[in-house]
This record gives structure tokens, sequence and C-alpha cells, in this order.
């Protein structure tokens, strides 16, 4: 309050525009729902989580013996992708559940759906990821099994470690399995 | 972050009211697979810090609009690009905000608007750890052993004998020492309540910044340098508010 006297006594605007800013901030903050850029809220992890009996885990075609070599901007690129088309369809129902509902209440003229919903077949996702991929992993991707990419497999925690059936990044004898 | 490396060929919708009317113009749709596009919003992007510098020492007063110029291009750049899949906009807030520190043309009103940036960098972190407390995080013992898990599921079943992996395990496998890293994370945040209070703690507090910026990229994976440019405020706090109206 001390500072945004001192603006206040400098520059009556600079100061509104200031609380202003810091108003609609704690509004957010105290809803903690939708948010309006450029006021956000930092969660930063702090709704409770636990550990589950199983997760969906993907690999995206991609040689397991190179995962590791990867940096963590690289394996964000090549599972945040996946994980992000894979919730495509939520894009449609927060379009029609509340972008409209939204925009209908605030009489405002109604959104294009071609802005908010984005369409894309699988097919075209796999031959679009495996050129997106081969753009920054270290060798030609190969698959034999498109499908691989965005097929998600379980891991079960055993209380000691991540397991995942076999074949999914091992064959039948266990061996890693390289896609090529 | 360059827009022609990551090639966008769909988008996510997020639940903030800025990014919709954002998204009634349709940028984002018109960049996916529009290589010119990418090349065109990266020169646009990363050419501004130069525009400004050249109209800085061209002629001060052009400043507040070259700043204009580039808050614009860089909101767009940065709604855009978050909305490809990519880290989320929270970390580019920045971005966002900076150029109106740049509109400044007196020292003072700079002044003024840095001492702002710092107050919003402390509550960024402030607030991390209240919400923590907040959404319970801060009272689940298996809180860091879960997101360790959720964090690095693909990692650790793809690489199983890595030493990163058998690490991240003995730290899920050890509750305890998870979960006093997870408060220790929370502590540190706290601490940037002090900021508010006084100056006197800033350098210690870069340092922190720095160390909370280093453990996430080492223990979660998370390059979060992004949010870098925010602890500028801290270099500045040494100084105090300049006497009289001086223009430059």
């Amino acid at each position: 309050m001390v500072f945004l006297k001192k603006v206040y006594r400098y520059n009556k605007a600079l100061a509104i525009g200031m609380l202003f800013f810091v108003l609609v901030q704690l509004f957010c903050f105290y809803k903690g729902g939708m948010v309006f850029s450029p006021w956000y809220n930092y969660g930063m992890y702090s709704e409770v989580i636990k550990i589950e009996p199983h997760y969906e885990v993907y690999h995206g075609g991609y040689m397991p013996v190179f995962l590791r070599q990867l940096s963590p901007q690289r394996e964000d690129k090549m599972y945040h992708t996946i994980h992000q088309f894979k919730s495509l369809a939520m894009n449609d129902s927060l379009f029609e559940n509340e972008i409209m509902r939204i925009f209908r209440k605030l009489h405002l003229p109604d959104p294009k759906p071609e802005n908010f919903k984005s369409s894309i077949s699988k097919t075209d996702f796999r031959i679009w990821y495996q050129r997106y991929q081969l753009n920054w992993s270290r060798s030609a991707l190969d698959l034999n099994k498109p499908e691989d990419v965005d097929n998600p497999a379980p891991a079960y925690w055993n209380g000691n470690e991540l397991f995942t059936p076999r074949g999914f990044f091992s064959d039948s004898n266990d061996n890693p399995i390289f896609f090529k | 972050m360059w827009m022609y490396q990551m090639q966008p060929h769909f988008f996510n919708t997020r639940f903030d009211g800025t990014t919709w009317l954002f998204m009634q113009t349709g940028i984002h749709q018109w960049l996916l697979d529009n290589k010119a596009g990418w090349v065109l919003f990266d020169v646009l992007f990363y050419s501004m810090p130069l525009l400004y510098l050249l109209a800085y020492k061209r002629n001060i007063k052009w400043i507040p609009w070259v700043a204009f110029v580039m808050l614009v291009v860089n909101w767009a750049y940065a709604q855009c690009y978050t909305l490809y899949p990519t880290n989320s906009i929270e970390g580019h807030v920045g971005w966002l905000l900076y150029p109106f520190v740049l509109m400044a043309v007196r020292l003072k009103s700079f002044y003024f608007l840095m001492n702002a940036m710092r107050y919003f960098f402390l509550f960024f972190f402030a607030s991390a750890a209240i919400w923590k407390l907040r959404q319970g995080g801060a009272f689940n013992p298996e809180q860091m052993s879960g997101i360790l898990l959720m964090q690095h599921k693909e990692y650790l079943v793809s690489a199983p004998e890595n030493w990163f992996t058998h690490f991240i395990y003995w730290l899920v496998k050890h509750q305890i020492v998870g979960y006093c890293l997870y408060l220790g994370s929370m502590v540190l945040e706290l601490t940037f309540i002090a900021g508010f209070f006084t100056k006197k703690y800033d350098r210690l507090l870069l340092l922190l910044f720095f160390a909370f910026l280093v453990m996430d990229y080492f223990i979660m994976r998370i390059p979060y340098f992004e949010i870098l440019p925010l602890a500028l405020p801290l270099l500045f706090s040494k100084y105090s508010a300049p006497e009289g109206a001086s223009s430059k």
C-alpha cells in the first residue's frame, strides 16, 4: 500500500492501472477457476496427488534406448505432444459446455467452432508426428506399427517399480523393441 | 522457443477468458502448417528488442510506441505458441508484462514499473506456496511420490536401468524424504513473502530462485527458464527512487 501511495503521488493513472492489476489478480486467486491472461494462478502441483495403482504410458514409437539421452525439453516435445493430442476431445466439450455458454451469457457473437476445435484424425496425427519427431531425434524413425505412437499401455506400480506388460517396451523374450 | 521448430499442426484450448477472445481472431488457425507464417512470427518476435534498442538510441520519444508494438507481438506470439503442444502460458508471463515496463520514458516511471514487477514476482512464488496449503498438497505425505511417478512415468518404464530412474524410485519409496523436499520447496516459496516488507534479502531471494530452477530441472525435468526475466527487478532493488522527473 505504501508503494501504491508513492506511485499515486507521482502519477495517478499509473497507480490506478497498478491497483486494477492487483485487484484482478487477487480476484482470480480467490476464485481459483477460470483465468484471464495475464492473470494466472501459479499452483505448481498444489492439488493432492496420490500414488496410483496404474498409469497410462506412451512410447511414441521412439526407440527406448534413446529416451535417457533426451534433454527434458525434447522429452517434453515427445510426450507432451502425444498427451495434448489425446486430450483434443476435451477441446470439443470445453467449447460446447463452457465457451458457447459464456459467450452467450455475455451477449457476444457466437464463437466459430473451427477456432476452438482442432480436428485431426489419428492417421493424420501419426504421419505428422513421425515427421515432427525426425526433426529433433537422433536417428531416423521407421515404425512398423504406426498405431504405437499414441496407443497407451498400462504401467503398474508394485510398490517397488513401474512395470509394463510384456511386449510394450520389450518383446516376448524381454529384449528391448527397436522400431526398425 | 521458436515457432518454426514446433511446426504446429493442431492446438488445444485452455480455460482462459482472454485466450478465448484472442482465438476468435483465428491467427492460431492460420499458423497451422504455415511455414512462412512461422518464420514471420519468429522474426517479428525476436526482432522486437532490437527495434526497441534502435528507438532508444535514435529517439527516446518513440519508445512507448515501439513497446506497444512489442506488447501486441509478444501477446500474439505467446498466446499462439502455448496453444500448441508445449509448456503452459504461465511460464511466459514475463513476455506479456515486460512491454509495459518498457513503455516508460521517464526514469521515475521505469523505477515504479520495475518495482511493480518485483512485487508481481514475489506474488508469483508466494502464491504457489499458498496454493499448496489451500489445495491440500502440503498435507499429503505421499504427494511428492505421486508427483514423481506421474511426471516421470514414461522415463521410468523405458529406461529401467538408468541412474536417474533408480534415483527417482528411491525418492518415491522414501516418502518422508520426498515429502520433505515438497515441503522444502513450499517453505522456499513462502520465503518470498519477506520481499513484500523489505528489500534487504533480495540477493538471497535471487539465489533461492536459481536453486528452485536448478532443482526443478534436475528432479522434475522441467525447464522453467522462461520465467528468468521475472527475477530481474531483484537486481535493481539497490536503487532508490530517482528525484525529479528526468526523461532519460
